[in-house]
């Protein structure tokens, strides 16, 4: 049970370390599990705008109206989001060779030392390998969510296509 | 926030690659599925990628397993009680191909029942988890291509089951008038 002596000791430790204190703290301390930003729904700036409906257009003109605006629209979008976990896979890749220069095995009691590091987790850190794969497979699941989101909508464009007189449809 | 920054106005190929070979595999790939329309060509995008990330992934584990071989031949060096400054001089006189040093390693490999081989396996060994998260990684990578594959049939088959039903149609209304089909829709109706 937690005595009265440590109840009194953790009540000073958190008065002396409660977080930033600054606007300036505050808003980078807002910033600590910041990744990559795919977590959160894409923001529709008028560039993501423009280009979503530029490919709309695209698809719309080379099916041959055979897809509805508003499938394609859809379309775009989640296609839009596919590309955005395509950039950051690469930028996670192009960091891998500043990894591989940190990680890189020395000969003699560096390696040792390197291996003593792995062991005790360090090598997890960001801007190693064993850090940016472990980055990289994190990826993996917008990679899934963003081409799933994107095929559900290209099913729902063409469903009608798949049945265009409704005789099959419930 | 810096490197997050850095990673968002990085480019998409590697200082390694070169834009121009990635647009040939493309084109390559194109020219083999044949794209009819965007939405395919999104998918030949999906699977381009996908093996572009699993070439990427096959090289990173090749450039892990060369560096570790300096590492794993130290390591076998110093099994075979060979002295620490002499080990490490031989190392770097094998990396730099120095013959002498290669026959003196073999040598001494063969007396020990062993073989170069066995530097790269004590290699392999020393890069184990990495290798396994690149096998991972290139795994999904792989399912990833093979779903923009299959996302190109399906689309193809929906086009072109749309276009069957449409011609059936008009051959329909040629023969029979627009009667019949309207039937067929009001008989599935009943059920």
């Amino acid at each position: 049970m937690t005595t009265e002596r440590q109840i009194a000791a953790n009540r000073a430790n958190a008065k002396r370390s409660s977080g930033p204190k600054s606007r300036a703290g505050k808003a980078r301390a807002s910033q600590n599990a910041y990744r990559h930003g795919l977590a959160a729904c894409m923001t529709m700036d008028a560039d993501r705008i423009s280009a979503m409906d530029a490919l709309a257009r695209e698809i719309q003109a080379s099916m041959r109206g055979q897809i509805d605006r508003a499938g394609a629209l859809a379309i775009a979008q989640a296609e839009l989001e596919v590309v955005r976990v395509r950039a950051v896979a690469s930028a996670l890749f192009a960091e891998m060779p500043n990894g591989f220069a940190k990680d890189r095995p020395a000969t003699g009691s560096q390696g040792s030392e390197k291996q003593a590091a792995r062991r005790q987790g360090t090598a997890e850190k960001p801007g190693s390998t064993a850090g940016d794969l472990a980055g990289l497979k994190g990826l993996d699941r917008y990679f899934r969510r963003v081409h799933a989101k994107r095929d559900r909508a290209v099913r729902l464009a063409l469903e009608h296509l798949s049945d265009p007189f409704g005789i099959n449809s419930q | 926030m810096e490197r997050v920054k850095k990673k968002k106005n990085s480019s998409a190929s590697l200082l390694t690659e070169s834009a121009d070979r990635l647009e040939t595999k493309r084109d390559k790939l194109r020219a083999v599925l044949d794209p009819k329309n965007r939405l395919e060509e999104l998918y030949c995008d999906q699977s381009l990628h996908a093996s572009h990330a699993i070439e990427r992934l096959q090289r990173c584990a090749l450039a892990m397993i060369n560096m570790a071989i300096p590492d794993a031949l130290f390591g076998i060096l110093e099994r075979l009680a060979m002295e620490r400054d002499r080990a490490v001089a031989l190392v770097e006189q094998w990396i730099s191909g120095d013959p002498t040093a290669r026959s003196e390693v073999s040598t001494m490999l063969r007396n020990h029942g062993l073989d170069e081989s066995a530097i790269e396996a004590e290699a392999f060994l020393k890069c184990l988890p990495t290798l396994s998260a690149l096998t991972q990684l290139q795994a999904s990578q792989i399912a990833i291509r093979d779903k923009g594959l299959s996302g190109l049939v399906f689309s193809r088959e929906v086009l072109m089951r749309s276009v069957h039903s449409r011609e059936a149609n008009l051959a329909l209304r040629q023969t029979s008038g627009p009667q019949q089909i309207s039937d067929q829709r009001d008989r599935k109706h009943d059920h």
